[in-house]
Parts: C-alpha cells; sequence; structure tokens
C-alpha cells in the first residue's frame, strides 16, 4: 500500500512538476477539502499484484449493485485471461493431439498388425454373449457419444475448420443446433452410461487373471493370448474409462447447463476446461475401441450387434467365461446371475 | 482517426445509476438486461467507491478470441461490436470477459440463452446505420449521428467519461492533479494494453494486429 503511494507520487510529480508553480495549491485556494491520506479502494493495480502473487486464487473484486443479478456484482475478474489461453490455445492442442494419437495408433495396428482372425467352431454353435438391453444401452450411448463429439469438436475447431468454408450464416446456424442437440443428446448418452455401469459392474472387477493378460498384451503381439473372463482387461479398462469419464463429462456439462450465477465465472471456467478436457480423452479411448471392437479383433463385432458370438471365438478369447456359462452356473436369460468372483457379503 | 474508450472516475461516481438508466431507455434494453451497471465497493464503510461498469472494448478482446462462432468484429475506432444473427448464445464470452459486460436475454437453464447482448458504445451493430433492424437489435446507433455514448453524456457530475482514449485520460489527469490523489482509472490496466493507466498517453487508434484472436478487423 505505501509502496503503491510512492509510486503514484513518483507518477503524479513527473507529470506536475512543469506546472506545480501554478496548481500546487489551487485547490486550497478554492476552498476544497483535500485529504491526502486518503487510500485508494481495491485499487485495480493492487488486485493484480495479488493475483500475480497468487494469494487471490478466485482473483475478482466484488461489491455492491442495485440490480437483482449476483454476477453483475463482480466489478473485475481479470483471472478470464488463463481459460480464454486455455480455450483458444490448449484445448486446441489437446484435442489435435489425443485425436491424431489415436487416429495414428489405430492407422499402425491395422497395418503392421492386421485383424485379428478367427477359426470358426466346425458346428456353427453360437453362444449369448449380450442381451437386446445391453446391445440397446450400448448403442445409445455409442450413437449419442459420437454426435455428442461432433457437435462438441465444433465448438473447439469449428471457428478455423468449417466457419472460413460455410460462411457465417450456414455457421450459425449450423453451430446453434448443433449447441441445442449437444445438450439433449446428452441426457441418453447419460442414460446409456447409467445402464452399463450398473449392469456391467459385476463383470468388470479387476482380478489376477487380468495382471497376466494385461503382462502379455492379451497376446494381441504374439503369443499365446492369456485366458479370460467374460471381459478381458482391456475391456475391464474401457469399462472403467467410460464409467468415470462418463460420470465426469455428465457432471460438468450439466453444470455448464445452470445459470452462470449459480457457480459463478470461476465454476463455468473450471467445469468447461474439464468437461473438454474429458472429451478429448474419452474420444481417443472410443476411437481405439470402436477398431478393436470391429476391425481389430473379427468376431467381437458380433457381439453387439446380433448379441451372440461364435463359440470357438469366444473359447479363444474368453475361455474362463464359456466354461462357466456351458457348466451351467450362469444363465444369460432371467434367474439371479452370479458374480464372478466370490464377493464378500455386504 | 480516434481510439474509443471509457473511463470512470470512482473518486466522482455517486451511484446515481442514471447512466444505466439512460442506457436501458436510449437502447429499449429488454427486462433483466443491463448493458452498464454501477457497482459499489466498500459499500457502507470508509472508503466507499463506486464504478459504472460496461464493456471497456478492450484492446484485444478476450470475447471475440473465445467465441465459437466468431461473431465479435471490433471498428477502427476500437469499439468491440458482435452481430447477433451470427450468436449462438452459448455463453462463453461471460466467461472469457473481465468485466462481466455480455448478458443474455433467457435466464433458463439447460438450453440456450439466447442472443448475447452488451454495450455497443452506442455504435449499433454490424447492419447498415441506424436501420430498424439495428435499432431492434443493438440500439441506437449514436455515434453515427456524431454523437457519444449517452451514458457518459449524461453524467451529472461528469465521472463517466467516453471518447478519445487520449483525450479523455488529459481529462483525468487534470483532475489528479488538481486534487491530489486517484489516479486509478478501473479496468484500464485489463482492457487497454496500448495504455494501462490514464497517466500513460496510449495509441490514439485501434490496430486489427492488435487482436491475436479476433480475426475481424474494422
Amino acid at each position: 500500500m505505501s509502496i503503491l503511494r510512492l509510486l503514484l507520487t513518483i507518477v503524479l510529480l513527473a507529470f506536475a512538476a512543469p506546472s506545480f508553480a501554478q496548481s500546487s495549491n489551487a485547490a486550497q485556494d478554492r476552498g476544497v477539502h483535500l485529504n491526502p491520506q486518503r487510500e485508494p479502494v481495491a485499487d485495480e493495480q493492487q488486485l493484480l499484484t495479488i493475483l500475480r502473487d497468487g494469494r487471490l486464487p478466485d482473483g475478482k473484486v466484488t461489491g455492491n449493485v442495485y440490480i437483482p443479478d449476483a454476477k453483475a456484482a463482480v466489478l473485475i475478474q481479470p483471472e478470464g485471461r488463463f481459460w480464454r489461453d486455455f480455450k483458444v490455445t490448449g484445448s486446441r492442442w489437446v484435442h489435435a493431439i489425443l485425436f491424431l494419437l489415436a487416429v495414428a495408433a489405430v492407422a499402425a495396428l491395422f497395418f503392421f498388425r492386421g485383424g485379428q482372425t478367427y477359426e470358426r467352431d466346425p458346428q456353427g454353435r453360437r453362444i449369448k454373449r449380450f442381451r437386446a438391453v445391453d446391445r440397446f444401452a450400448h448403442w445409445l450411448t455409442a450413437v449419442s457419444f459420437v454426435l455428442l463429439a461432433l457437435t462438441g469438436l465444433n465448438f473447439v475447431f469449428g471457428r478455423v475448420l468449417v466457419q472460413p468454408l460455410v460462411g457465417d450464416a450456414a455457421f450459425s446456424t449450423m453451430s446453434y443446433w448443433g449447441l441445442v442437440s449437444h445438450n439433449f443428446i446428452g441426457f441418453a448418452f447419460i442414460l446409456g452410461i447409467l445402464y452399463m455401469t450398473v449392469a456391467w459392474m459385476q463383470d468388470n472387477w479387476f482380478g489376477r487373471v487380468d495382471v497376466e493378460w494385461m503382462k502379455r498384451a492379451g497376446g494381441y503381439f504374439g503369443g499365446e493370448e492369456p485366458p479370460a473372463e467374460k471381459f478381458n482387461a482391456g475391456q475391464k479398462l474401457i469399462y472403467w474409462i467410460s464409467v468415470f469419464g462418463g460420470f465426469g463429462i455428465a457432471v460438468t456439462g450439466i453444470l455448464m447447463m445452470t445459470a452462470i450465477s449459480w457457480l459463478g465465472v470461476t465454476g463455468m471456467q473450471i467445469a468447461q476446461g474439464a468437461h473438454t478436457l474429458i472429451a478429448a480423452g474419452l474420444i481417443a479411448v472410443v476411437i481405439g475401441h470402436a477398431y478393436l471392437g470391429s476391425v481389430g479383433v473379427q468376431g467381437s463385432f458380433d457381439a453387439m450387434s446380433k448379441g451372440d458370438v461364435d463359440l470357438e471365438w469366444a473359447r479363444t478369447h474368453h475361455p474362463l467365461w464359456v466354461e462357466r456359462v456351458l457348466s451351467g452356473q450362469e444363465t444369460l436369460r432371467g434367474g439371479p446371475r452370479r458374480s464372478p468372483h466370490p464377493e464378500p457379503a455386504e | 482517426m480516434a481510439r474509443m474508450k471509457f473511463l470512470c472516475d470512482s473518486e466522482r461516481c455517486i451511484e446515481c445509476n442514471a447512466c444505466v438508466t439512460a442506457c436501458k431507455n436510449e437502447h429499449e434494453v429488454p427486462w433483466g438486461i443491463n448493458r452498464r451497471r454501477v457497482v459499489t465497493l466498500n459499500d457502507g464503510k470508509p472508503g466507499e467507491r463506486s464504478v459504472s461498469m460496461a464493456c471497456m472494448h478492450c484492446t484485444d478482446a478476450p470475447c471475440a478470441s473465445v467465441c465459437p462462432v466468431d461473431c465479435f468484429l471490433q471498428t477502427a475506432d476500437g469499439i468491440v461490436l458482435h452481430s447477433k444473427d451470427v450468436c449462438i448464445g452459448c455463453g462463453y464470452c461471460f466467461y472469457a470477459c473481465p468485466f462481466g459486460a455480455p448478458q443474455y436475454p433467457k435466464a433458463s437453464n439447460f438450453a440456450s440463452k439466447g442472443k448475447m447482448d452488451k454495450c455497443t458504445y452506442c455504435a449499433g451493430g454490424p447492419e447498415i446505420d441506424n436501420s430498424p433492424a439495428s435499432f431492434e437489435k443493438y440500439g441506437r446507433n449514436r455515434l453515427a449521428e456524431g454523437k457519444l455514448p449517452l451514458c457518459s453524456e449524461m453524467c451529472s457530475t461528469k465521472a463517466l467519461l467516453a471518447g478519445d482514449g487520449e483525450m479523455i485520460a488529459t481529462i483525468y489527469r487534470e483532475r489528479v492533479l488538481r486534487r491530489g490523489y486517484g489516479s486509478n482509472a478501473w479496468g484500464w490496466s485489463t482492457a487497454y494494453r496500448d495504455s494501462p493507466s490514464p497517466m500513460s498517453p496510449g495509441n490514439s487508434e485501434w490496430k486489427p494486429e492488435y487482436a491475436a484472436e479476433s480475426r475481424r478487423g474494422a
């Protein structure tokens, strides 16, 4: 405070020096009451100094207003600069890098490894893998995710990639409907994620076999494929990524739909940042998942399209699960499903 | 060429809210939208000050930078305008704005917030000057009539100054010298890259290259 006043005095003197002769006592001459001790109130310079020192995490100056709008009472919040840099530069880089990495990884797998083929069961026997409701939930999530990703990426790259091509009017209309549908489709996505979280959790706890499976990368790059249960370690991994990522993106997304005054600007900035970062991660993961679930591991697409898979395919990739199903320990239709692991009593 | 800026002398502002009312009336701003507001700091305590705040028409405007549909433009006078035809009401400009200037007509949750509305420095929008469409969306275009923003024109204590940045800074400097204190103009160090304080003379123009991210010039 005192340093500030000193600086101020120096600045003033620099300006006042030539004209001091006639104006130094002008105020007193006019009978104006002066209080040189008067302190600047919540000085902006002071605020910026505090912000630089990191003493004020949500650096803003708030006062009172007569209008019934709480957020209008914030006079100034320069911390938006960080979010601006993130929105304009940081998030674009994160999205671009993760997306390109995922595409490159998939392309490399396809060209150097090729799709993993399988031997069909000679008698054409098939085994039920997903019920209709499971598949519905999966495709509800998948379709809504793709739509959400496209409408969401429009907010990250649209201004750079699409707007120069289609023009302002078309891009504005497109983005407006993109925004509205993003906000609605989000709930379909949440519904799908919720179902899968609850219905598939029992098959997705990590166990000892998963460690072995992970160590050998599922035998994908040669070597014998380690045995797996209904879901192998990789599938379990994507399950948990979807659960936690889906939960995070749903919460931040819903928060961004609330009125700004509820969380405040800082809260909105954090919600937007988290939302877009989680989205970048999920998009990359889903690109890999889509490849491995279709071309990457042949025969696996049947599980989600037809609901049943070739018996030999199942024996190759999920022998422990096949064993259990065939020995009648687990029925897929109706009846209480038993957990693959004995679970402790609650 | 002038570089238009706002300057609120917090030593003079008496919190009469006339600027707020004048703005609402002149532009027939809908209910719930305040392009300008008066914020009182330390209300009721020693050292109380009031500041009239609206869009400061920043040198390198954060709103223009983060807008996902690039609806902002900056005139050669440095005035930040936006096109309501292009705006989709996402709210990002409010996240980025240091001064809380952007306003949204629909407070409803879940869907869109409606087209953003903010201070136009009484300079309308991208439409033809003072056309009915321009008035409907952005209010009166006083600048096209050779007038300054109404809020500052009718400020009874002349606390709120509008006009060429260099000119209003000179007026303010004279005041500071006469009274001997109060050298801080709220928002200047955040908004104006060329002149972080009225004590440092800034440029009298706004050049498109000042805006790193707002691609559109005048």
